[in-house]
């Protein structure tokens, strides 16, 4: 293992719908695009097993926060593209806002140290 | 195809893309491609794993707990068979009760009538000053019709007549009705074969043209196509029928065949004799209330045109509906509630006995919580079961309310046209069905809390052979139990009521004695039987013969009997009347002299009829007809007729004062009375009281081809009579056929159908809650006494007597049993007013009933606990003892 792989994060559960949410509110991209864009954007520093990808895809498809269109990629090959929806940018604003409250809250209970300096 | 299925079908492929992709990506970077594909794979983790989790995110997890708790539930069901076929029993018994009595609602009253926009659909009628309806007078109908202007059309009928029908040889009675030519357009029915009656049809001379219902048509031509166009001999004349009547038509019910009504003015009756019914189509956007403030105009003009005659002759509109169904639709619905409370009834002992079954199974359901099945989940599950109980008990309920309902359709047929609705279509089953659900929820629910609320602990440390009941859990059995109670004695009330009312009606002094009186229609064909004289000697002639019949006491024609009249009218008499009086009716009937004696009718004053009386009347009778219209304004004081009045007429005409002597004026008539009868129930409704009523010598009417009323008094029973009758009068003449041959007895159990079948129901549904509280009652006892086994045991090894463990178990059974009963009859007073218009002679809230109820209640509470409180008696107290 090297150290690098050690400072990886395990993702919290969830977090890894909102983050796909994000990535595709730049447009629309292919299950294999998403995932190197998660991995590109974090600098490699959160791991997804790229496998589960799949089960949060279905289940954003199936609340009705993405739709998959067929489409044709680079190298004319059939590819499936997943698009956000109207309701899914939505909520990506109502999971962020969350998102942004977890964060801060986990913070001030980390670092109450620091506001003492 | 599904979105769930499309991206599960395509998943593969994806996962497949995706692993390329890295692939290419991997190799790009510059590894070797089989070292690229294995990182592929690497980072993308397991295959078969994501994809059943995908899969699951699709899942129907709801579904899928629901079979297995079906599964299970039905597995627990089938290791109890007593428990489940009890509970099934009870649940099939209520539900289906349930189910039949919809189904009879839904065909009567729900459910439009079997006609062409059937809501604009009117009954006419007229009225006088007195509330009611009565027919209309032909004369006033033709004005009505001529000058409304909120009817799209209206339509003149007549009460129908018995017809002698005959096509090749055989004789056969077929009930006619004769209506105007748009009789079948107003309703807006066509026939299935031929056609209806042509606008002209009901011109004088040109009616001797047949409309067939569909079951006689059956019945006499055997469905033939060809009977359209062929001859039908009614009463001896030719008609040729022109077509038939849809299966389900039946209106008026009962019609076997539609001729036209000869709607000639000099055919209808005149003003003041009411004696036919009308519908009418309402334009479209009139309503019911217009159309009668409409004809309340027209009949206040004939008022004032013709005042004699009209004075207060009002007009009725009512919904064609509302007449058909009339009374019965209050029974009709308090049946409905008296079959709800009973399957309330059956709930509450379905969820009394579950309730003892989770105490039994408390250690099962400690141990699926113990091995991580949330509250939710057993709650599920135990209202699975509950529901698997209703279901199954609905479906067996409704197999037997299918069975049932063809009862009930053969009840009401030939009564109500719309009697074929009754069936077991959609509508019922979707309210079966909804019931069976709320049923299995409401008996379900408090087992499933209790489920919930099993104490983890407590019931897996208790060992095996105990099982200790909360108390909560046993206050609630107790109170289901009172609640079965409480129900069943309103139940029991109700029915108490219209027993009492049945017999009160049985007992009603009809004034008249039916024993071994048989009766039957006759009607005289008008071609054969042309004039009085002719319809005379047929009569005289068939009355000689039948009395020589061995057996015979007394025979009569008469145009009304008891319990079957209704011709009525009003009449004046000399010198000032007493307000009221020349608008009261008063009942019409022409009889042969031993009318009396056939029905014991006794005779409180004066005289009856003699063979001269008959004579005269003749006379007068062919005097009166040939009056020209200039006498008939003025007529010759010498047409003096005679009649015979009853007690109530005397009392109300002339109080105080002898009849005999008196002199009334109908008419051209100037009537004497020359003697008082005693009352008799003239109509059909035994609730109803006498009307005063005047009869004349049959030979008053005989100048019509009315149909007449045969009368036969024998000194052995009328079945045996009724073939030797029909031989007379075949003897006499081999075309004519008997009507509505009848022992007196039918008639008034007929009279009294409506009271028989509804006392008959309630009491069966109170006999069936009454079982079920028993059941609930014994049950409880029973488990209170398995419950105590030990205690019983000490306090007998201690000297208690087992007379006073047994009095202990009744004590506690009884405190229950009056409870239900204090607030049964809390309940029984709130309801009773409901029951006001189906009782007869009985106060509502008759203390008699209340407490001939409370003690049949108790009593069979008491009988439950005996069985138990002897089981406590001998509990043997080493056995209860060692058992710890």
């Amino acid at each position: 293992m090297t150290t690098r792989e050690q400072e990886r994060i395990e993702l919290l559960q969830g977090t890894l719908d909102l983050l796909i949410l994000r990535t595709l509110r730049v447009g629309p991209a292919h299950g294999h695009a998403i995932a190197r864009a998660i991995e590109v954007t974090s600098d490699s520093v959160l791991q997804v097993e790229q496998g589960s990808l799949y089960p949060a895809l279905h289940r954003l498809i199936k609340r009705g926060w993405i739709v998959a269109d067929e489409g044709t990629s680079e190298n004319n090959r059939r590819a499936k593209y997943y698009r956000l929806t109207a309701k899914g940018r939505r909520q990506l604003t109502v999971e962020t806002g969350k998102w942004d409250k977890l964060a801060a809250a986990i913070a001030r209970i980390l670092r109450p140290a620091k506001q003492e300096d | 195809m599904t979105r769930r299925e499309k991206m599960l079908r395509e998943l593969e492929r994806d996962i497949r893309e995706h692993i390329e992709r890295e692939t290419q990506d991997n190799i790009e970077r510059g590894m070797p491609p089989d070292e690229a594909r294995f990182a592929a794979i690497r980072k993308f983790g397991n295959t078969t794993r994501v994809a059943e989790d995908t899969r699951e995110v699709w899942s129907m997890v709801w579904l899928e707990q629901l079979a297995q708790d079906v599964k299970f539930g039905i597995r627990m069901l089938r290791k109890t068979p007593g428990f489940t076929f009890v509970a099934v029993l009870t649940l099939a018994l209520g539900i289906g009760a349930n189910t039949v009595m919809f189904s009879v609602i839904n065909g009567l009253l729900l459910k439009p009538l079997p006609f062409h926009q059937p809501d604009r659909i009117v009954a006419l009628n007229e009225t006088e000053s007195s509330p009611g309806s009565y027919p209309l007078s032909g004369a006033d109908y033709l004005d009505w019709q001529a000058q409304n202007t909120t009817f799209a059309a209206t339509s003149l009928f007549d009460y129908g007549a018995g017809f002698n029908a005959s096509g090749d040889g055989s004789t056969e009675p077929a009930g006619a009705t004769s209506v105007q030519a748009n009789f079948f357009d107003v309703l807006g029915i066509s026939p299935i074969l031929g056609r209806s009656f042509d606008p002209g049809s009901d011109a004088a001379g040109k009616n001797h043209v047949a409309v067939l219902s569909y079951g006689f048509w059956q019945r006499h031509f055997g469905g033939r196509r060809d009977a359209v166009g062929s001859t039908l001999q009614l009463n001896n004349e030719s008609y040729s029928v022109i077509g038939v009547m849809p299966p389900r038509f039946d209106y008026p019910a009962g019609t076997d065949l539609w001729t036209p009504l000869d709607m000639s003015p000099k055919a209808l009756t005149q003003r003041g004799t009411h004696q036919y019914p009308a519908i009418g189509r309402l334009k479209g956007g009139v309503t019911p209330k217009q159309a009668q403030a409409d004809l309340s105009a027209i009949a206040a003009g004939i008022t004032k045109q013709f005042p004699n005659t009209n004075d207060r002759v009002g007009a009725v509109v009512t919904p064609l509906k509302d007449v058909l169904v009339g009374d019965s639709s209050t029974s009709l619905w308090i049946l409905l509630g008296a079959v709800a409370l009973v399957l309330l009834v059956a709930c509450a002992n379905v969820a009394n006995l579950l309730l003892a079954r989770a105490t039994a199974r408390a250690r099962e359901i400690a141990m699926r919580a113990a091995l991580g099945a949330g509250r939710r989940r057993i709650m599920q599950q135990s209202l699975t079961e509950s529901l698997l109980l209703s279901l199954t008990g609905a479906a067996i309920g409704s197999l037997g309310a299918m069975w049932i309902i063809q009862f009930a359709r053969k009840e009401f047929a030939g009564r109500l046209p719309q009697a074929a609705a009754i069936q077991l279509d959609g509508w019922v089953l979707a309210f079966t069905a909804i019931v069976s659900i709320l049923v299995g929820i409401i008996f379900g629910l408090a087992p499933a809390f209790y489920a919930a609320r099993v104490n983890l602990n407590d019931e897996l440390k208790i060992s095996a052979g105990v099982v200790g009941a909360s108390g909560s859990r046993h206050r609630l059995r107790n109170i289901l139990v009172a609640g079965e109670i409480a129900l069943s004695l309103a139940l029991l009330l109700g029915a108490g009521l219209l027993l009492r009312s049945f017999s009160n009606l049985r007992n009603t002094q009809m004034g008249f004695d039916s024993t071994n009186v048989l009766t039957a229609v006759i009607s005289l064909p008008e071609g054969s039987y042309k004039n009085l004289e002719q319809r005379r000697a047929f009569y005289d002639q068939l009355l000689q013969n039948v009395k020589a019949l061995p057996g015979v006491e007394s025979a009569s024609v008469a145009i009304s009997i008891p319990l079957r009249g209704g011709r009525n009218g009003t009449v004046s008499t000399d010198g000032p009347m007493a307000p009221g009086l020349e608008s009261q009716l008063v009942e019409f009937n022409s009889i042969t002299p031993e009318f009396f004696r056939s029905y014991a009718i006794p005779l409180k004053s004066g005289r009856t009829f003699t063979p001269a009386d008959m004579d005269l009347t003749a006379a007068m009778n062919l005097r009166a007809d040939a009056l020209t219209p200039e006498q008939q304004q003025h007529p010759p004081a010498d047409l003096q007729f005679i009649a015979v009045t009853n007690e109530s007429m005397a009392k109300t005409f002339w109080p105080g004062q002898d009849p005999i002597g008196k002199v009334v004026h109908m008419g051209v008539m100037n009537v004497t009375i020359v003697g008082v009868v005693g009352d008799v129930k003239e109509w059909d409704d035994i609730r109803h009281k006498p009307l005063p009523e005047l009869y004349f010598p049959s030979t008053l009417v005989l100048d019509n081809a009315t149909p007449m009323y045969l009368t036969v008094k024998s000194r052995i029973p009328p079945a045996q009579l009724e073939r030797a009758v029909r031989g007379e009068v075949s003897k006499l003449d081999s075309r004519l056929a008997l009507f509505h041959v009848l022992t007196m007895d039918e008639i008034i159990a007929q009279s009294m159908r409506n009271t028989t079948v509804e006392t008959t129901l309630l009491a069966s549904f109170a006999a069936l809650a009454l079982l079920l509280a028993a059941i609930g009652i014994y049950g409880v006892m029973s488990y209170v006494v398995s419950q105590r086994e030990h205690e019983f045991g000490i306090r007998m090894a201690l000297g208690a007597p087992p007379s006073s463990v047994s009095s202990l178990v009744v004590k506690n059974g009884l405190r229950l049993a009056l409870m239900g009963v204090a607030v049964g009859v809390l309940l029984a007073v709130a309801l009773a007013k409901l029951m006001t218009s189906l009782v007869f002679g009985i106060s509502v809230w008759d203390p008699a009933t209340f407490l001939a109820a409370a003690v049949v209640l108790t009593s069979v509470a008491l009988v439950a606990c005996y069985i138990p409180a002897r089981r406590a008696m001998h509990v043997d107290p080493m056995i209860a003892l060692r058992h710890e």
